[in-house]
């Protein structure tokens, strides 16, 4: 079965809240910035605790952070 | 880098350094002929014994000396001690290389001994294995760093 693809609207989010650093919201998350880095760029995909904390930072729905490509 | 990133790259130094003394120290005195006789693996296991106790101390001494090292050229006044939910499934990942390895030379350890072989040299096969699984692990662990992760 074909794993399927999370992409996420972090990068946006970071832009529309006032250019956001990575470093800042690693440090409102509690992890790193490589961490962070990581998530952006969909080379690793959060557990849901970290993902629900990083949409609190941006008050948004998590389906707004993250979104799961159809399989079709 | 982060926290955990580093230790990897300062724990391959070491691996490289503490393995790198028992070879040279086991090779000497097998070389010597301090392992032929009954009381072999008892003296291989005391020899084995002290160079983990200085692979240890050679240990805290790098990772010490390293971190103060990158604090000193990065400039970071604060620097972070923090591990988190990617470190943790990285550490993972690594440690199930590790084990895979180790159990391969335990094996091959056992099918030695089943074939006549001696003791001490088991035991060398088995240390040897535990070499190439810590530095196996490691060098998993730092690709996956540098890759970001995903699998």
């Amino acid at each position: 079965m074909k794993r399927p693809r999370i992409t996420n609207t972090i990068r946006r989010l970071r832009f529309d809240a006032g250019e956001l650093t990575q470093k800042d919201l690693a440090e409102a998350v509690g992890v790193t910035r490589q961490t962070i880095m990581a998530i952006e760029n969909a080379k690793y995909f959060p557990s849901l605790e970290l993902a629900f904390q990083i949409a609190r930072v941006f008050g948004q729905p998590l389906d707004q952070v993250f979104q799961i490509e159809d399989q079709e | 880098m982060s926290f955990e990133e580093r230790n990897t790259v300062v724990g391959i130094l070491i691996s490289l350094i503490s393995w790198g003394l028992m070879v040279s120290v086991l090779a000497a005195r097998h070389s010597a002929g301090a392992f032929d006789g009954a009381d072999g693996p008892m003296l291989w296991a005391r020899s084995v014994l002290w160079l983990i106790l200085i692979a240890i101390g050679i240990g805290i001494a790098l990772t010490i000396l390293f971190n103060i090292g990158y604090a000193v050229v990065t400039g970071e006044r604060k620097p972070l001690f923090l591990k988190d939910e990617r470190d943790s499934q990285i550490g993972l990942l690594g440690l199930q290389v590790t084990l895979v390895v180790i159990s391969v030379g335990i094996v091959g350890a056992v099918v030695a001994l089943a074939f006549g072989v001696g003791v001490v040299l088991a035991l060398n096969i088995v240390l040897a294995a535990c070499a190439a699984g810590d530095m196996a692990g490691m060098l998993t662990k730092m690709v996956l760093y540098r890759r970001g992760f995903a699998l």
